[in-house]
């Protein structure tokens, strides 16, 4: 669930209608930081997805892959073949 | 030594090691006896490093190296939606994969078109699927011979003309794909994915640093030339809300659902190597782009009025790096047409193997003659390519406008199979067929309805879901005991 709603709103961040109003900040600060403020937005974003897949890859159970592993074993050892 | 003789040089090396890692590829894979699940899927022996580069590189193509710069020339910093093609899929090859794993497992296949065919319990089904990732397959797979001749061209500065260029790059890929199968491509990949890292990365920093200082200073002066670049719909106004939205959908699923990203998920020796994989590729297809706008927004500063902007970053690193640099990044070009087209032929070669002449023409047919189909295959395919890139290069561009999406097509029967125990033979074929329909319309005849800017393979997506759902919900379902075998099994070993 969490990461669920963790991904929809970054996907709700990083378009329509949201990033038209970023762009609307952009045609009268089209820099930020000396980068095109649009592409600092996104960025910031895309980064913030790629820490997401980090941190659910480090700390969830269902994206536990040694249990899902073991559990798949189990299932076919128990006459699933 | 003049620069023609010096690139074709650097370029010759680049092919010769190739060649050297298909050769040792096919060693390796000499103790499992041309077994065609050597030759698919390297028997699921991959590990994190070469799974990561095997699935970046060949996510990326030519158009990492060429096109993109010809979109940010074009439509301004509007491009980096394409962020949301590259980082959302990693989601996807994780969140599918690890459920295709799981079965691949259980029932031992490693195709989307096999595990489609059993899901539906239909042949016909299959069969879609094969011929869907041929047809639409086929055409991209020209494109990269098309972006290599054109490297080719440059680098040798016209005397290798583009369509022998594309030739010699045709053999060499046959080669080693034939001698080694999966595991040459992936070691291959994995070579060309760390040759095109540093290409694109460095190449685009080094041409903005050696003609306008910096990124920065490069996009100053873009602001005084065009400001319109820093904001949507860009300049070329095409960014509008619909074609943001409908174009990293569409290329997504695209991507997702092709038989060549696929594949790669049964390659994995551990559910821990494509997890991480899929993360690690995230964090590769997002960073390599990162000096590409500044790329862009210089050239509108120095080359206004282009006319094929996507020719600009092969011309600027031959321009403004040290030759030998340039030809050394142009490799990463090369490496990034490579690796995709070894990949695709590959992958359309296997599924049509196992899918369609061992089910359809060959039931019998040993594992040692599957794998022979496998390499003949990738000689035709590449053949066809190289044929059709050459005498008609329309045609390419016509097919490859619909190419993503034409695959995008069997998403919503694939994520039904997957997740909703109400999906049905008839609800799948009416999505597929429905979807294609749709795309083809809405490409070729009602273009742009309703005048949303929404793009036509989008509109197939939209009429599929539709479809799938209702005609699923009005005919029987799969049977119960295919959904224990797949759906419930693969959730209980999720969720324990």
């Amino acid at each position: 669930m969490i990461v669920a709603v963790f991904f929809i709103i970054t996907l709700l961040m990083t378009n329509p209608p949201v990033v038209n109003w970023v762009s609307a900040y952009a045609e009268e600060n089209p820099l930020l930081f000396g980068w095109p403020t649009l592409w600092v937005w996104l960025q910031v974003w895309y980064l913030l997805m790629i820490g997401g897949l980090i941190w659910f890859g480090l700390k969830f159970k269902s994206w536990n892959v040694e249990y899902i592993e073991e559990s798949v074993e189990g299932h076919l050892d128990g006459g699933d073949k | 030594m003049e620069n023609w003789m010096l690139g074709t040089a650097i370029i010759g090396i680049y092919l010769a090691l190739t060649l050297y890692i298909g050769y040792r590829s096919w060693k390796a894979s000499q103790k499992y006896e041309n077994s065609i699940e050597d030759f698919a899927v390297a028997s699921g022996s991959f590990g994190i490093l070469v799974l990561t580069l095997t699935f970046a590189a060949t996510f990326h193509s030519a158009y990492a190296f060429t096109g993109i710069v010809g979109f940010v020339y074009n439509d301004g910093v509007g491009f980096w939606v394409n962020g949301l093609w590259l980082v959302p899929p990693a989601l996807l090859f994780w969140i599918f994969g690890r459920r295709l794993w799981i079965l691949g497992k259980k029932h031992k296949f490693f195709s989307l078109a096999e595990y489609m065919a059993k899901f539906y319990n239909s042949d016909l089904i299959g069969l879609l699927t094969v011929l869907i990732h041929a047809v639409f397959i086929t055409p991209y797979i020209g494109i990269q011979l098309t972006g290599s001749g054109y490297i080719f061209e440059t680098v040798t500065e016209g005397m290798i003309p583009f369509a022998l260029g594309a030739t010699v790059m045709m053999v060499i890929l046959i080669i080693y794909v034939w001698a080694g199968g999966m595991r040459a491509v992936a070691w291959t990949d994995t070579f060309q994915g760390i040759f095109m890292f540093i290409g694109i990365l460095l190449g685009s920093w080094l041409i903005v640093r050696n003609v306008a200082g910096s990124a920065t200073a490069a996009f100053q002066e873009a602001v005084q030339a065009i400001p319109e670049f820093f904001s949507l719909p860009g300049p070329s106004g095409a960014i509008t809300p619909g074609n943001y939205i409908s174009r990293w959908v569409v290329t997504c699923l695209g991507m997702a659902m092709g038989p060549h990203i696929i594949i790669r998920m049964f390659t994995a020796k551990s559910l821990k190597v494509l997890k991480w994989s899929s993360i690690l590729g995230a964090v590769y297809l997002t960073v390599i782009y990162w000096f590409t706008p500044a790329v862009g927004a210089l050239a509108r500063v120095i080359s206004p009025g282009a006319a094929r902007p996507d020719q600009l970053m092969v011309d600027y690193l031959w321009q403004y790096t040290p030759v030998i640099f340039a030809a050394i990044m142009l490799g990463g070009g090369f490496a990034a047409a490579m690796s995709t087209a070894d990949s695709q032929a590959h992958a359309v070669a296997t599924t049509v193997s196992v899918d369609l002449y061992k089910k359809h023409i060959k039931p019998n047919a040993t594992s040692r003659q599957l794998t022979m189909v496998s390499r003949w295959m990738i000689v035709i395919l590449s053949l066809v390519s190289l044929y059709i890139a050459i005498t008609s290069p329309q045609a390419l561009v016509n097919l490859l406008a619909i190419s993503t999406g034409g695959i995008a097509q069997l998403t919503p029967a694939f994520v039904g199979s997957l997740y909703w125990k109400r999906s049905s033979k008839a609800g799948a074929l009416a999505s597929i067929i429905g979807g294609l329909a749709a795309l083809i319309i809405t490409q070729f005849y009602w273009v742009n309805p309703f005048g949303l800017g929404v793009l036509a393979p989008f509109w197939g997506l939209v009429v599929g879901s539709i479809l799938f759902v209702v005609v699923s919900l009005i005919t029987p379902p799969v049977d119960e005991k295919t959904i224990e075998e797949t759906q419930v099994f693969a959730t209980e070993v999720i969720n324990g």
